[in-house]
């Protein structure tokens, strides 16, 4: 093993570990919470990310008018689901029975 | 409107249509596993009597412009009608019919209603564990990473890991079990 294959793999490993130490203390973290105050993280989640992508689009155009931004974002996450969908990977196990909706 | 504001209006949408539902999707997720964001609020309705999706987008149509075209989704092979808020920011809402297939009816029938403080209202949730075997059986990223999250967060200890191996079993995806346990980090 080169020098340089040598310090890539041990980067390598420790970067493995420090992926590992991170979920384990979002796992831990979460596990403190009860279901409501995850549900409650996940909407402040939810309007933080919301608010920095119109925050983004803003600047990008160079907006003034609020509305325009949230156009953009409202584009652009309509394009995120678009290639979401395009990306999907095929489900497995039988197909249902019926693919109508009525049971 | 904000996402839980459009998630307590569904829920309103459902109960005065007489419909049964479920929420699921980053909903249910965040609730059993780590917390994440969505724009998307995801809802299964049975669709067994009448016209019951009908019934509540009519409700929601004040709020939500829906899709005039249904959409067969490849992942779920369910019928779903997708709509997005009328007003900014914007946030998905899509339904997703209730359909003859085994597990998604077990899972229905098994579904628990849960008080929501942070949305004020009961709900109806899936049970975790049906919650892994969806996620697993959808399979993208995403979906094993809930996956993995939600058996981390819950503890599989507390499982029946008996009964989500023969779901996995039927539906090809133990590879995807064994996983991501595997990938749990160690306490």
């Amino acid at each position: 093993m080169s020098q340089t294959q040598a310090v890539s793999a041990t980067s390598g490993a420790a970067l493995e570990r420090l992926q590992s130490e991170l979920l384990r203390a979002r796992i831990d973290r979460a596990r403190r919470l009860t279901e409501d105050q995850r549900l409650a993280e996940a909407f402040a989640l939810t309007h933080g990310a919301l608010v920095r992508m119109h925050e983004g689009a803003m600047a990008e155009l160079d907006a003034v008018d609020p509305a325009v931004g949230w156009q953009e974002v409202r584009r652009r996450l309509e394009r995120l689901r678009r290639a979401r969908v395009r990306n999907v990977v095929p489900p497995v196990g039988p197909p249902a029975t019926s693919q109508s909706v009525a049971r | 409107m904000t996402v839980e504001q459009l998630a307590a209006a569904v829920i309103d949408a459902c109960e005065a249509a007489g419909v049964e539902h479920m929420l699921t999707g980053a909903f249910a997720t965040s609730l059993y596993g780590v917390p994440r964001s969505t724009s998307d609020v995801d809802v299964v309705v049975d669709a067994a009597a009448g016209e019951p999706i009908q019934r509540v987008m009519a409700r929601l149509a004040p709020l939500v412009v829906f899709d005039p075209q249904v959409q067969f989704d490849t992942l779920t092979w369910g019928r779903r009608h997708v709509g997005s808020t009328r007003t900014d920011p914007p946030l998905l809402i899509e339904l997703f019919a209730l359909f003859d297939d085994a597990f998604v009816q077990h899972q229905f029938k098994r579904r628990r209603r849960l008080v929501l403080p942070s949305i004020g209202r009961a709900a109806w949730v899936p049970q975790p564990e049906d919650l892994v075997v969806q996620k697993l059986r959808w399979g993208r990223a995403k979906d094993l990473d809930d996956a993995r999250d939600v058996l981390a967060v819950q503890g599989f200890e507390r499982f029946d890991l008996g009964a989500i191996r023969s779901w996995c079993l039927l539906h090809g995806t133990t590879d995807r079990l064994d996983a991501v346990l595997a990938a749990i980090p160690a306490e």
